[in-house]
């Protein structure tokens, strides 16, 4: 080797080991876990009800975790959880909180179904959004669990989220929900059996999943009248008939397939079906469902349990079946 | 002026904060003892060889994972330049930032390529698999199909690679990989025709 290849090699990996020694510094000082105060949503409001598809009493605040997936791949997960006026977890003696994540739809960014998540910490539920790459949550079906791992691992440590959610399958437990494509995979994570319970917002089940290994498991439904992204709209029936009970549908009067999102594009619009309300008013319609049934499925709630059993709902047609 | 451009280049790579980490660097064009530098997501790497079959390679995965490999090739089919069949390897570490731990890596690589005076093209398949072994155990499979084309701009050849594929976890479903990487490698022995690399 000429000389003055040996001098550039070793230039070459004196300037390496001084990357990798800067790269592992910086490793060793930083873990995905976050520290301090999240970023206050709405501030407690110890009037408010939480009732009847309102927020709750709780404020709500947000943080971003971190965490290593398939060995090396970072994931991005975006938590929303009850906080106090400072943004810090409220612990004192609710914590742990039930958790529910949830998976975002096709081509629709996570950050858009931040209004749900900020509505459900508000009533006490600590809400992860994990990313996917493209948004298209079918390339990575797994992310949703292994968000949940990640939240259960933060709440073992002495950050922002520790002690925020129960670290194990034991109560309060974990439910996940998605909204269209986002709601097929929600099936999927399901069916593998780390979350107790499945929400689907205007989704129904991919054909063939073996939907009876989670009879007894329950299931939530929630679709717009004017849904028109799956035609026939029936389909949505259909899908959720092959899930076992217990079982809930609902149908939401006048509400569209992207009323489920925030800043709708124009593109969307024209690929759904009219908006027959307004977002707050049909929000307000499924949320009512949406937290009896939480409350029920995660917080075992009697009281929701037999409010969902017994009540007729304004704006929406319920199956029980 | 070499040791400036070697610097820009360093710099580009280190402040991009690219997104696993394979090193890339190992699988351009031959042209000898060189300085590598591969910038893309979420992989990127810097390296080269230091001998005719030893390289060595820094990788990222940044905001995750960091790592070092060192690696060797082959020509299985044909010769160095025109026509051939490649076969490449490296075997390394990866430190994890988030919920610290690490891994051991294994870089393989078979790739068909083209090889002109000016211009350079492989398409072949690659895994770049990992073994957590600290802070966890987990094991991470790859297979992708990657593509990458190089020409020479003077002394410098910078190209472009592209791959996409599956990754395997045990107990997970498979998911998707996807990179993209622009490189320039600077030959660091300006007779290439030198013993040890004749063509």
């Amino acid at each position: 080797m000429p000389g003055r290849v040996r001098l550039s090699a070793r230039a070459a990996s004196l300037l390496g080991a001084m990357c990798l020694a800067g790269a592992l510094a910086t490793t060793s000082c930083n873990d995905g876990e976050p520290r301090g105060p999240g970023a206050v949503i709405y501030a407690p409001q110890s009037t408010a009800s939480g009732t009847d598809g309102t927020d709750g009493p709780l404020g709500a605040a947000r943080v971003t975790l971190h965490a290593n997936v398939r060995v090396d791949q970072a994931l991005d997960i975006e938590v929303t959880y009850p906080s106090n006026a400072g943004g810090e977890l409220v612990r004192a003696s609710r914590a742990p909180w039930p958790a529910v994540v949830f998976v975002q739809g096709g081509l629709v960014s996570a950050s858009r179904y931040r209004w749900i998540a900020s509505h459900l910490a508000t009533r006490g539920y600590v809400v992860a959004v994990p990313t996917h790459i493209a948004d298209l949550a079918f390339f990575e079906t797994d992310n949703a669990v292994l968000a949940l791992r990640a939240l259960q691992h933060a709440a073992t440590g002495t950050g922002t989220l520790a002690g925020c959610v129960a670290t194990s399958a034991a109560h309060p437990g974990a439910a996940v929900m998605g909204h269209s494509l986002g709601g097929v995979v929600a099936v999927r994570e399901w069916l593998a059996g780390s979350f107790d319970a499945v929400a689907l917002l205007a989704s129904f089940p991919a054909e063939g999943d073996p939907l009876h290994g989670r009879a007894g498991a329950p299931v939530l439904s929630l679709v717009g009248q004017n849904d028109t992204r799956k035609s026939p709209a029936q389909a949505y029936v259909d899908g959720f008939l092959r899930f076992d009970p217990p079982r809930l549908f609902a149908r939401i009067d006048g509400m569209n397939h992207y009323q489920w999102t925030d800043d709708a594009t124009a593109e969307e619009l024209a690929s759904d079906g009219a908006q027959g309300r307004s977002n707050a008013a049909v929000r307000r319609d499924a949320l009512r469902i949406l937290d009896l049934w939480l409350d029920a499925t995660l917080k075992n709630d009697a009281t929701a349990r037999e409010a969902l059993a017994a009540t007729s709902f304004p704006g929406t047609t319920l199956v029980r079946r | 002026m070499k040791v400036a451009a070697i610097l820009a280049l360093c710099s580009v790579a280190v402040f991009s904060r690219p997104a696993g980490a394979d090193p890339l660097v190992l699988r351009g064009p031959d042209v000898g003892p060189s300085f590598a530098v591969a910038v893309g997501g979420p992989d990127s790497s810097l390296g080269g060889w230091i001998t005719p079959r030893i390289g060595v390679a820094l990788e990222w995965r940044a905001p995750s994972a960091i790592g070092a490999s060192v690696g060797t090739r082959f020509t299985l089919v044909g010769r160095p330049r025109g026509a051939g069949i490649d076969l490449s390897g490296a075997v390394g570490f990866r430190g994890l930032r988030y919920d610290p731990g690490v891994a051991v890596t294994a870089t393989v690589a078979l790739q068909a390529r083209h090889r002109l005076e000016g211009f350079w093209f492989s398409a072949g398949l690659v895994s770049s698999s990992a073994l957590q072994f600290v802070g966890g155990l987990e094991a991470r499979l790859p297979l992708m199909l990657e593509i990458a084309l190089a020409g020479r701009l003077g002394r410098v050849w910078v190209g472009v690679q592209g791959g996409v594929g599956m990754v395997f976890v045990p107990g997970l479903a498979p998911s998707l990989a996807l990179q993209g990487t622009v490189t320039a490698t600077i030959p660091l022995d300006t007779d290439t025709q030198s013993p040890g690399f004749r063509r």
